[in-house]
C-alpha cells in the first residue's frame, strides 16, 4: 500500500458511474483512467455526457451509482470544494471568470481559496503576459482567449494535480486557439496531468497521449491518437470525422 | 369689490408663512432624514449582501433590528450604553447562526416563495415573543447625561446623539465597505455573490462564508437596532417597521449592490423626511411611489446589474 507517486501510477479511476439530471440518465456506466502525467483526451460529439463526466469528477453533479477513485481515495460524493482542495481542478467550459472582480482579483482570489499554493502571480504574468497587461480590467473587459488564459491561471495558482479542461478552444479565432494549443502544450510539458474535453478534433488529438470516444453516456473507444486517426468507423459513428 | 383681492392676498400670506416655517425646518428635517436614511443603509446593507451570497430573501432581517434594540436596551438600563452596544450585536449573531443552522439552511435552495413565507413567520414569532416578554408598549433608553443636549452646526441646532448615532454609522458603512472590498474574506464574498459554483470549484468554503456573512449582517442591524433606541422608541413591531422601507431601499438601489444600498437608503430616508414636513399625507406612500417609478424606468434598481450567473 505505498503512497509514493510513480509515473505510471494511476491518478484517477473512474469506474461505472451513473450520472443523472433530474429523471436523464446522462452516464450510462462511464469508465476510465487517467495515470500520471498522462494528457487523455475525452472526445464526442454534442451533449454525450463529456461536460457530465467532468462535472461528475469533481462533485458537480455527484454519480448515483459507482466510483471515483483520486489518488487511491474515493472522492465519489465528495462536495466540489473537498475535491479543489484534493487537487482536482476543473477549467468549466463557459470559463466563468468573475466579472466583477479584475483579472488581478480573479487570480488573487484562486490563491486565497487554494489548499497549497502552485504559481505564484509572477509565474502567470510571465507565461501569461496579457493578464499582465490586462490586470486592472474587470472579467467582462476582456477576450475570450484572455478568459480562457484567466481561467487556466486560476487553476494553476493552485496546486493542482489534476487539470480537467472543458473545451478550452471553444468559441475562439484561429490565431487564438493556436495560443491556447500552446499553453495547454507547455503544462503537459511541465507534468501536469489533464483530462481534455474537446470537440476541436485535430486539437485534441495534437497534445493527447490516450484518447477516448463516448456516446450515448458510455466509452465507445480507448486507444492512442494514432490508433483513433486509423480506426475510420470510430471516427465516422461517433465523430462525424 | 374689496373682498376678491383681500382674500387673495391673505391666501398668499398664509402661503408665504408655511413655506417659511418650511424652509425654517428644513436643515433639521432633512439632518433627520439623512440619519433614518443610514439607518436604513446599515438594515439594507445586510439584507442585499445576504440576497446577493445566500440567494435569501429575508423577511426576519427586521426582527434583528428588533431584538438588537431590547438586548440594547435590557444591558444598557443595567450596564450602560457601551455594554448595550456591545451586547446587542452578539446577541443577535447568535440568534441569526442559530435561526440559520436549524431552519433557514434548508430553504437556501427553495423557491423564493417558501423562503419569504418562512422568514416572515419568524419575523411574527419574534414579534410576538417580544411582545410577550416586555409587553406591547412603547419603550425607549435616555440618552446618558454626557451624550445628551445638542450641538450647534451654524445653521441650525442639533441633539449630539444623533450627530454622534450618525458618525458611527456611517463609520460602520466604512468597515462593511472596507471588509467588503480589501479584505481576503471580502473577495470570496464578492465573488460568491457573482458565482457560488465557481468559488467551490475553486476550492473555496462557500458555506462557511455565507453563515459568517449571514452574521454580520445580522450582527449589523442589531448593533443598529441597539444605537438608534434613544432616537427611535422600541416596541414589538419596530422589526416590521424598519424592515419594509430597508425592502424599498434594496429594490430601489438594486439587489446586491452595496452602493445601490447606500444611495437607496438616503434618498428613501430623506423622501420621507421631506415628505412628513411638505406633504405630510402623503408621507407613507412616497416611498412606494418612488420605488414604482424606479421598477418602471431601471426594474433592476438604480445601480443593480440585470445580470447574475446563479450557482
Amino acid at each position: 500500500m505505498s503512497t509514493i507517486a510513480t509515473a505510471n501510477e494511476t491518478m484517477l479511476r473512474v469506474d461505472a458511474i451513473d450520472t443523472y439530471y433530474g429523471d436523464s440518465h446522462i452516464l450510462k456506466g462511464l469508465s476510465l483512467e487517467i495515470r500520471r502525467g498522462e494528457t487523455v483526451a475525452l472526445l464526442g460529439r454534442n451533449g454525450v455526457g463529456k461536460t457530465t463526466t467532468l462535472k461528475s469528477i469533481v462533485g458537480w453533479v455527484p454519480p448515483k451509482r459507482g466510483t471515483i477513485t483520486f489518488d487511491g481515495v474515493d472522492v465519489t460524493g465528495n462536495e466540489m470544494m473537498a475535491n479543489a482542495r484534493a487537487g482536482i481542478s476543473l477549467v468549466p467550459e463557459e470559463r466563468r471568470i468573475f466579472t466583477n472582480l479584475s483579472v488581478y482579483e480573479n487570480i488573487k482570489l484562486a490563491q486565497v481559496t487554494a489548499q497549497r499554493p502552485g504559481w505564484t502571480l509572477q509565474d502567470v504574468y510571465d507565461h501569461f503576459p496579457r493578464l499582465k497587461e490586462r490586470e486592472k480590467n474587470k472579467g467582462d473587459e476582456i477576450s475570450g482567449g484572455e478568459k480562457q488564459m484567466l481561467a487556466i491561471a486560476r487553476a494553476l495558482v493552485q496546486d493542482t494535480k489534476l487539470l480537467l479542461l472543458d473545451e478550452p478552444t471553444e468559441g475562439l479565432a484561429p490565431l487564438i486557439v493556436r495560443e491556447v494549443e500552446a499553453i495547454v502544450r507547455e503544462i503537459k510539458a511541465k507534468g501536469m496531468t489533464i483530462l481534455l474535453v474537446e470537440q476541436n478534433f485535430y486539437s485534441a488529438l495534437a497534445v493527447a497521449d490516450r484518447c477516448y470516444v463516448i456516446d450515448q453516456g458510455a466509452i465507445q473507444f480507448e486507444g492512442t491518437p494514432t490508433d483513433l486517426k486509423g480506426n475510420t468507423e470510430v471516427l465516422s459513428r461517433y465523430l462525424h470525422v | 369689490m374689496e373682498a376678491g383681492p383681500f382674500v387673495r392676498r391673505t391666501t398668499r400670506e398664509n402661503e408665504d408663512t408655511t413655506i417659511d416655517a418650511i424652509l425654517s425646518q428644513l436643515p433639521g428635517q432633512l439632518l433627520d432624514g439623512f440619519i433614518r436614511g443610514l439607518v436604513y443603509v446599515a438594515i439594507a446593507l445586510g439584507l442585499t449582501i445576504v440576497f446577493g451570497m445566500l440567494r435569501l430573501v429575508n423577511f426576519a432581517h427586521g426582527a434583528f433590528y428588533a431584538i438588537g434594540a431590547y438586548v440594547g436596551l435590557v444591558v444598557a438600563e443595567k450596564l450602560g450604553l457601551a455594554a448595550g452596544l456591545i451586547a446587542a450585536p452578539i446577541a443577535v449573531a447568535f440568534f441569526a447562526v442559530v435561526f440559520d443552522r436549524i431552519l433557514l439552511r434548508r430553504f437556501y435552495s427553495k423557491e423564493p416563495t417558501s423562503q419569504i413565507l418562512v422568514t416572515f413567520g419568524v419575523a411574527i414569532v419574534v414579534q410576538e415573543t417580544l411582545r410577550l416578554i416586555f409587553g406591547g408598549t412603547t419603550r425607549s433608553f435616555p440618552i446618558p447625561a454626557a451624550l445628551a443636549g445638542s450641538f450647534n452646526l451654524g445653521f441650525t441646532q442639533y441633539p449630539t446623539y444623533r450627530l454622534l448615532f450618525a458618525i458611527g454609522i456611517v463609520l460602520l458603512i466604512v468597515a462593511v465597505y472596507l471588509f467588503i472590498e480589501r479584505t481576503d474574506y471580502g473577495l470570496i464574498v464578492r465573488a460568491g455573490i457573482r458565482d457560488r459554483t465557481m468559488v467551490q470549484l475553486l476550492g473555496g468554503n462557500v458555506k462557511l462564508a455565507s453563515t459568517i456573512i449571514f452574521a454580520l449582517g445580522a450582527s449589523l442591524a442589531g448593533l443598529v437596532g441597539a444605537a438608534a433606541s434613544p432616537i427611535y422608541s422600541v416596541d414589538p413591531n419596530t422589526g416590521f417597521s424598519f424592515l419594509i422601507p430597508s425592502f424599498v431601499v434594496v429594490v430601489i438601489g438594486g439587489l446586491g449592490s452595496f452602493w445601490g444600498a447606500v444611495l437607496g437608503g438616503l434618498l428613501v430616508g430623506e423622501l420621507q423626511s421631506v415628505a412628513t414636513l411638505a406633504l405630510p399625507a402623503a408621507s407613507d406612500v412616497i416611498i412606494y411611489i418612488a420605488m414604482a417609478i424606479v421598477l418602471l424606468v431601471k426594474p433592476s434598481g438604480l445601480l443593480g446589474e440585470s445580470e447574475m450567473i446563479r450557482g
